[in-house]
């Protein structure tokens, strides 16, 4: 009895989330294809774009702030004893995933380069393989890094792998529409970068941060 | 109370007749079965799945019965009442549709017969044991980003799509567009599934070549159409446009280091493969994989640089 009880809340909730869906369309500048191509099993039943939007500032950005290490101080940790930073902060769902971090920080920048798509920006602090750590600011983000950061959005959670795909990817999305516009198409020099995002461990050692948090403070 | 003892009497009376059912069947069959079932081996993809569940099962100490269900439901759904009747002590199954096998697993699953799915999920939670499947928007991600690189950000290209009734057709034209739509340069002017065939594959690349001559790349939704497209590509004189696959055969590895194909992403079969087995292991002995039931594995890409360290679905360190 008791356990009825507790799932007719669950059920509710659930409904509530079924009838708030609505569907969005994005943009066609910005994703010029997707009106014209349909995907097998890609529902409208679940609306990743709410499901983002609702997250962002109740879970997402707490969970990311509230797990934060500053960046270089784990580089630091990773160079001298990986085993314990991996224990202490690595994050890995999948068994044959790479280990993903929650980080921030403050640093000098050192360039922008927008030469490709995938814009990036060097900060000036080494990376794990003879670079330099950089934030990606778009507007094409690579990798799932920040759905495969966060404890509450698991694989076993969702019907299909396109519902978790469409996560990541409104995630991403999210990131370019509202978070990386704090970057332009040049920064000023001696301009310093705060943050709070996310990066994957790299078999080469590079740290290519996705940023949930991006500030820009110009030099003086 | 009453009640509750009643409840107890018959949980005790239900389990001990389990107990006695579980000592009766293992006494008339001695079941250790392990019931293997992929789609054709003509894929080397699900040979290598089969052939690895085989060892591995063999090795644990286990008697197997290797089946193909060749993407038919029906066949499939013989295929599990041969594992029912048989008594079987797990399934182990790449199967044949995300919807047409949920009906089946329910079945294992009410005979008491576990299911282990490995490379295609099914559109339903709690009936399968284990759901482990390659990582497979990761891997179109890493093909969508190393198509795109390969073309030099802009072009026209083809895609071949994979089969409508599996999840992985879906979700990996959906990772290469998640990428490729982002650039402004980038003009897709055919879309055709080949149903994961290759030669279907090369029958439709050649039509989609009569249209389309100047076309700069193909991206496909496996490998096996992969090699039919490269096949369509240099019997029309363009063994120049770029091809990128999805799987890591041996076939495409050999076309890499031959300078056709230029990239693929690897899913590892093997790997996942071991994996049910072993979990299927542990659910036989202590009921219980400790696990998840959807599990995902990392896919790797191979290009060049890495292909000749492939070989069999595993990439040698």
């Amino acid at each position: 009895m008791l356990k009825k009880m507790f799932r007719v809340p669950v059920y509710l909730f659930l409904l509530a989330l079924a009838a708030s869906c609505t569907i969005v369309h994005h943009d066609e500048s910005k994703n010029k294809n997707s009106e014209k191509v349909t995907f097998y099993f890609d529902s409208a039943d679940f609306d990743a774009v709410k499901f983002v939007e609702e997250n962002w500032d109740s879970r997402i950005v707490p969970e990311i702030k509230e797990k934060a290490v500053p960046l270089d101080e784990l580089l630091d940790m990773i160079r001298s004893n990986e085993e314990a930073a991996v224990s202490e902060y690595g994050i890995k769902k999948e068994v044959t995933s790479p280990y993903s971090f929650i980080v921030k920080g403050k640093y000098p920048v050192k360039e922008l380069n927008r030469s490709s798509a995938v814009g990036l920006l060097y900060m000036d602090l080494d990376d794990l393989g003879g670079g330099s750590c950089v934030l990606q600011v778009g507007p094409v983000f690579k990798l799932s890094t920040i759905r495969d950061s966060l404890s509450f959005i698991n694989f076993g959670d969702f019907v299909n792998q396109i519902e978790f795909a469409n996560v990541s990817r409104e995630i991403n999305f999210y990131v370019r529409d509202n978070i990386a516009t704090v970057v332009g198409e040049s920064v000023p020099e001696e301009s310093t970068v705060s943050f709070y995002g996310a990066f994957s461990m790299d078999k080469d050692g590079k740290v290519v941060v996705t940023p949930v948090i991006l500030e820009i403070e110009a030099g003086d | 109370m009453v009640k509750k003892l009643f409840v107890l009497l018959m949980v005790l009376f239900v389990s001990m007749s389990l107990f006695a059912g579980g000592q009766q069947e293992s006494g008339k069959s001695s079941s250790n079965l392990i019931v293997i079932i992929t789609p054709s081996h003509d894929n080397p993809f699900f040979k290598t799945e089969a052939v690895t569940a085989d060892a591995e099962a063999k090795k644990l100490g286990y008697t197997t019965l290797v089946l193909s269900h060749d993407d038919d439901a029906n066949k499939q759904d013989q295929h599990f009442d041969t594992a029912i009747a048989s008594n079987a002590v797990a399934i182990i199954c790449d199967n044949a549709g995300a919807d047409a096998t949920v009906g089946a697993v329910r079945k294992a699953k009410e005979a008491g017969i576990p299911t282990f799915l490995i490379d295609r999920e099914i559109n339903e939670n709690g009936l399968a044991v284990s759901q482990i499947v390659s990582n497979n928007y990761q891997g179109a991600l890493l093909g969508g980003e190393k198509f795109v690189e390969l073309m030099g950000e802009s072009g026209k290209f083809v895609e071949l799509v994979g089969k409508e009734s599996d999840t992985n057709a879906g979700i990996r034209s959906k990772g290469y567009h998640e990428v490729i739509d982002q650039y402004p340069g980038m003009e897709m002017v055919a879309r055709q599934s080949a149903n994961w065939s290759q030669t279907e594959a090369f029958e439709k690349m050649e039509s989609i070549l009569q249209a389309n001559p100047d076309i700069k790349g193909v991206i496909s939704g496996n490998d096996t159409m992969a090699m039919g497209a490269m096949a369509a590509l240099k019997a029309a004189g363009m063994g120049h446009v770029i091809v990128v696959g999805f799987d890591g055969s041996n076939d495409v590895r050999d076309s890499i280091l031959n300078g056709d194909i230029k990239a693929t992403v690897l899913q590892t079969a093997a790997t996942n493969a071991i994996m049910a087995v072993q979990q299927a292991d542990d659910y036989i002995k202590n009921g219980s994989t400790g696990l998840p039931e959807k599990q995902l594995t990392d896919c790797i890409l191979i290009d060049s640089s890495n292909a000749s360290k492939l070989d069999d679905f595993a990439l040698a360190d």
